[in-house]
């Protein structure tokens, strides 16, 4: 893999800087950006053009995913709750549509298969998965942040007294994982010094895909805002703060 | 195969066979849904006999089989994937055709390519036909699949368009304006638009939120695919100057099309001034006027120049770090059939026949 001596554009050895970092960027472009990779010249060895080629292969994905996560900012107000979908779906569908039409010249009966589903005005909307009733109460869910979006949570209480979810903002994992094995929390420790609630646990809930936060209570706890750190297995930092409300 | 993939060790990837095996059986799952969205029963002439051409032709069908064995991998069913891979695989082809016409290729799984056989009018209509019915199933999955991961199905599949299209139109570009003073760099990002996204990455993140109900991150299979798929299309690229350049293929088809790959951006910049004045002008040339002489004085210079072991080189290290990437996103789920399907994507790039 060297340049033959005899070549005419034979030059002097290039010294490549020192490297900046010495792993691949998983930051999504959320760190500080670091200068490409030169490309590997010919007369360097081709176990140092190899691991120049692998660098920059991460450099491209990290620079690609950066890019992709600004537009989906831009894109998207808001994080996706299951009140938002039916908007979210229909314009996203048409978007899909536009897109084809870019990549093509031609219409087809798409449209007609997307117009089969009714709107979310239409009387008939209520028999379509799509188009649940809108609660007019319906809080909006928080826009998220391009790096941490966050997770639409549902919490259920198991046993007495009654209680009410306070705070449950958790980031989405950045691996794939399973809630039931890979999500704990810790035991939600009381503000006024109560007995630490334990009985936590995770699931999806399998229609709607949504995490599921079930706390177990006993009869005897105590009235009192309790919280606790939610975490992800192979996870550096916590996924967030569970905070519940027992009631008096 | 671990021995060349120490990340793999444990992680049982499927040999040879078994991906054969696997292959075999969702492609014939996923023919059969593909073949419910071609069969009308008013056929319509010039365009039916058309859009099952291709499709009847075969294919690896290693797109839709990532997609259903990455469902299943997360928990999913076959038949939950089923209509999206019968989407990947419709756009595929649908793609096929338009890429034909594009690269004036001749041959395409053996054959004369659609636009040879019919004309370009006729073969890029079937293309669109072909793009547009690969939405139907798309659809169609989104009822079954529920509002929470059918959002998020049409987001990872809007990007996949998207990603697709700059790919091909930063290749095209190149070649039309005969750029020439292009890295590397240049190339893996081309590789991640065209090849990477809508062969590997895309099929993954469908069967990833279809499997985990739209719980887990479609962003997590990204680097492992931009790794697989671009070893992938760095050996179809050697594979296309070897002796069998793989079924229905031209030998040397990607040197008369002056196509863009690690090699010739190697050899362009390895060879002396002579020689890449000599290049220059051949790669300012139509395809019809690039002379079978030329051609071979190019893939000559490319083995005197060790161009093809670089790329060689390259695509090991790609793979290697597909290795390392399927280890941090799969290497925690269950071992399954699946999974092992999925690890042996990697040693299968260089295997399959």
């Amino acid at each position: 893999m060297t340049t033959p001596e005899s070549s005419p554009d034979k030059v002097a050895r290039v010294r490549r800087p020192d490297v900046v970092r010495h792993g691949p960027d998983r930051s999504g472009g959320a760190a500080k950006p670091v200068p490409r990779p030169p490309a590997p010249s010919v007369g360097e060895p081709i176990n140092e053009a190899v691991a120049s080629a692998v660098r920059m292969g991460y450099d491209v994905v990290a620079e690609n995913i950066k890019q992709g996560r600004l537009a989906a900012a831009r894109f998207r107000q808001g994080e996706y709750s299951i009140r938002d979908v039916p908007g979210d779906v229909e314009s996203l569908a048409k978007r899909m549509i536009d897109l084809a039409r870019e990549l093509s010249t031609t219409t087809f009966d798409v449209v007609e298969r997307l117009l089969r589903d009714p709107g979310p005005g239409d009387p008939t909307a209520k028999a379509s998965p799509f188009y649940p009733t809108p609660d007019p109460n319906a809080r909006k869910s928080p826009p998220p942040t391009p790096d941490s979006p966050l997770m639409t949570v549902k919490c259920q209480f198991v046993g007495t007294p009654r209680a009410v979810l306070r705070s449950a903002m958790f980031a989405r994992p950045r691996l794939p994982i399973f809630a039931d094995a890979h999500i704990a929390s810790e035991p939600l420790k009381s503000t006024i010094g109560a007995r630490a609630i334990t009985d936590v646990t995770f699931s999806t809930d399998p229609q709607t895909g949504v995490l599921v936060v079930s706390v177990g209570l006993s009869p005897d706890q105590a009235a009192g805002v309790y919280a606790g750190l939610v975490t992800v297995a192979h996870q550096d930092w916590p996924m967030g703060v569970l905070a519940i409300e027992v009631l008096a | 195969m671990t021995g060349a993939w120490p990340e793999l060790e444990g992680l049982a990837p499927a040999s040879a066979i078994e991906m054969s095996g696997v292959l075999s059986a969702y492609g014939a799952a996923t023919r059969g849904a593909v073949q419910n969205y071609l069969v009308t029963d008013t056929p319509a002439p010039f365009l039916d006999d058309l859009l099952n051409d291709y499709p009847a032709r075969g294919g690896k069908m290693m797109r839709p089989s990532i997609c259903i064995a990455n469902a299943r991998v997360f928990g999913g069913r076959v038949e939950d994937a089923i209509q999206c891979a019968a989407a990947v695989e419709l756009l595929h082809n649908g793609l096929l055709i338009h890429d034909d016409i594009q690269d004036a290729s001749e041959l395409r799984r053996g054959r004369p390519t659609l636009h040879a056989l019919h004309g370009v009018p006729l073969a890029l209509n079937a293309g669109d036909a072909m793009i547009f019915t690969a939405l139907i199933p798309l659809i169609d999955s989104l009822r079954s699949l529920g509002p929470h991961v059918a959002a998020r199905v049409l987001d990872v599949s809007m990007v996949m368009a998207r990603q697709t299209a700059e790919g091909q139109a930063l290749e095209l570009g190149w070649r039309d304006l005969n750029q020439t003073d292009l890295g590397d760099a240049d190339y893996f990002r081309m590789v991640l638009k065209k090849t990477a996204w809508m062969g590997l990455i895309w099929p993954a993140q469908l069967g990833l939120l279809i499997g985990s109900r739209g719980n887990a991150d479609p962003q997590s299979v990204v680097r492992f695919g931009f790794f697989v798929g671009t070893a992938f299309q760095i050996e179809d690229d050697l594979r296309n100057l070897s002796d069998d350049p793989g079924y229905g293929k031209e030998i040397n088809g990607d040197l008369y099309e002056a196509k863009r790959t690690l090699m010739l951006l190697h050899v362009r910049r390895a060879c002396n001034a002579r020689e890449r004045t000599r290049l220059d002008i051949f790669l300012a040339l139509e395809r019809d006027q690039r002379s079978d002489d030329e051609v071979l004085w190019l893939a000559g210079l490319m083995k005197r120049y060790g161009s093809l072991a670089h790329a060689r080189e390259i695509a090991g290290a790609m793979a290697g770090a597909a290795a390392h990437e399927f280890l941090l996103t799969y290497g925690r789920l269950p071992p399954s059939v699946d999974r092992s399907f999925v690890a042996g994507l990697i040693p299968w790039i260089f295997d399959r026949s």
